[in-house]
């Protein structure tokens, strides 16, 4: 309800001090949101940084891991080689040795060495001396070794022998 | 700057013009409410008066100085024709009737107070309106502002002003005689209530109730004296004029 003849002027509330110190604490806080800008993306760049960084060093550790157990494998490797040559070379000598027990009277026709199996076929003149000779020196090597004969048409005998080696 | 306004308190401070002088008077208020009050001063020279106001202004970075015009011409506006509307300005009271005030007064009265600057000029019609406003609404009847030296007069019905009046009562206290003091504002009324019915503005209206908003603080007997002389009844009450005035002001705000 308007009953006054004239209309209030305008109030200038704030005095020119309280102006100027509004003025100056507005440029306070200006400056301090524009730091708190400035600080805050150089915080986000190091996190970010960071973060890389973290990112860097696990994949790194993963790759020593593998490195790691890649050189685990080889070592291992390596010493199965070191014991399959080891082991080819005595089986060579062993061969050989095997060789030198056969009998001058024992002809060998056929020696096949699978999976720890030992076949051999052949002829001897005399059942007695194959068993006192060539056959003993094959149980002192084998674990089992058996010996079939048969009377051949030439005279004296065809033999087929198995021998097993000892499984461990 | 309106929440800024808010959060404030506002200092009111009022001039009601006398024939001594100038009364000041001030309260300091928030939401209604009064911080502090500064007391009635009157002052008989005008630059006396300018250096009270301007340390009343201090008290706050709100201040209003309102002016109760009571010298100049003015009243109910009544649209006869004759007055010449671009000589008067006009205020619109509850949309129910208007209120005038002679330009050149106005400007006479921003004029004389420039040092200092009115905020408000109210009329005192506007001052007993809001006085009585809630019994206005719904009780005819005769309206009257008893000061020292003037008695304000209006006629309302239907919440309508019908008619105005106003009459000096400089001589009427300067009397030794509360009787003879009495007996003056008696016959005053009267003639107000004489004037209203020779006016013939409503012939169907008769003055039964008199509503009195009393400054000077008169006893019963003038009640009395008016029930006996003019057969009405009387409905009179204490009004502390400045206070008024500044309540005006705080409304005129929201």
């Amino acid at each position: 309800m308007k009953q006054s003849f004239i209309t209030p002027k305008p109030k200038a509330i704030l005095g020119a001090e309280l102006k100027w110190l509004l003025a100056t604490f507005g440029v306070l806080v200006i400056v301090m949101v524009v730091s708190s800008l400035f600080l805050n993306t150089i915080t986000n760049a190091s996190q970010t940084e960071l973060t890389a960084l973290v990112s860097k060093q696990v994949e790194l550790t993963q790759k020593q891991t593998e490195m790691t157990s890649e050189l685990t494998r080889l070592q291992e490797l390596a010493v199965m080689r070191e014991l399959v040559s080891t082991t080819n070379r005595l089986r060579k000598e062993n061969v050989k040795n095997f060789f030198d027990l056969v009998p001058n009277d024992v002809v060998l026709t056929l020696a096949e060495f699978r999976e720890g199996t030992l076949r051999l076929k052949g002829q001897t003149q005399s059942i007695k001396r194959f068993k006192n000779g060539f056959e003993r020196s094959l149980k002192s090597l084998f674990k089992r070794s058996s010996t079939q004969f048969k009377k051949s048409k030439e005279g004296g005998y065809t033999f087929t022998n198995i021998s097993i080696v000892e499984v461990k | 700057m309106k929440f800024l306004e808010a959060l404030l308190p506002k200092v009111y401070i009022t001039l009601i013009p006398i024939e001594m002088g100038t009364q000041l008077y001030g309260e300091l208020r928030k939401h209604s409410k009064v911080l502090k009050r500064f007391d009635m001063q009157l002052f008989e020279q005008k630059s006396e008066l300018f250096v009270a106001v301007q340390r009343l202004k201090r008290e706050s970075a709100l201040s209003y100085v309102a002016l109760l015009e009571n010298e100049a011409d003015h009243g109910l506006f009544i649209d006869d024709g004759v007055v010449e509307l671009s000589s008067i300005e006009k205020v619109n009271v509850a949309n129910a009737f208007e209120l005038y005030l002679r330009k050149d007064d106005l400007h006479e009265r921003q004029k004389a107070f420039k040092t200092i600057g009115l905020d408000f000029i109210f009329s005192p019609f506007s001052l007993l309106y809001n006085f009585y406003e809630k019994r206005i609404r719904s009780n005819d009847g005769l309206y009257l502002l008893l000061e020292e030296e003037r008695m304000v007069a209006a006629v309302m019905k239907n919440g309508v002003m019908l008619f105005s009046e106003q009459h000096g009562m400089q001589e009427a206290l300067h009397l030794v005689d509360t009787t003879k003091t009495i007996d003056v504002y008696v016959e005053t009324i009267q003639k107000v209530i004489k004037a209203f019915y020779e006016r013939k503005v409503d012939e169907t209206m008769f003055i039964e109730k008199l509503f009195i908003a009393d400054t000077i603080g008169f006893d019963i007997t003038l009640e009395n004296r008016l029930e006996e002389v003019l057969f009405v009844e009387v409905d009179k009450q204490n009004i502390n004029l400045a206070h008024e005035l500044v309540l005006l002001s705080e409304k005129e705000l929201v």
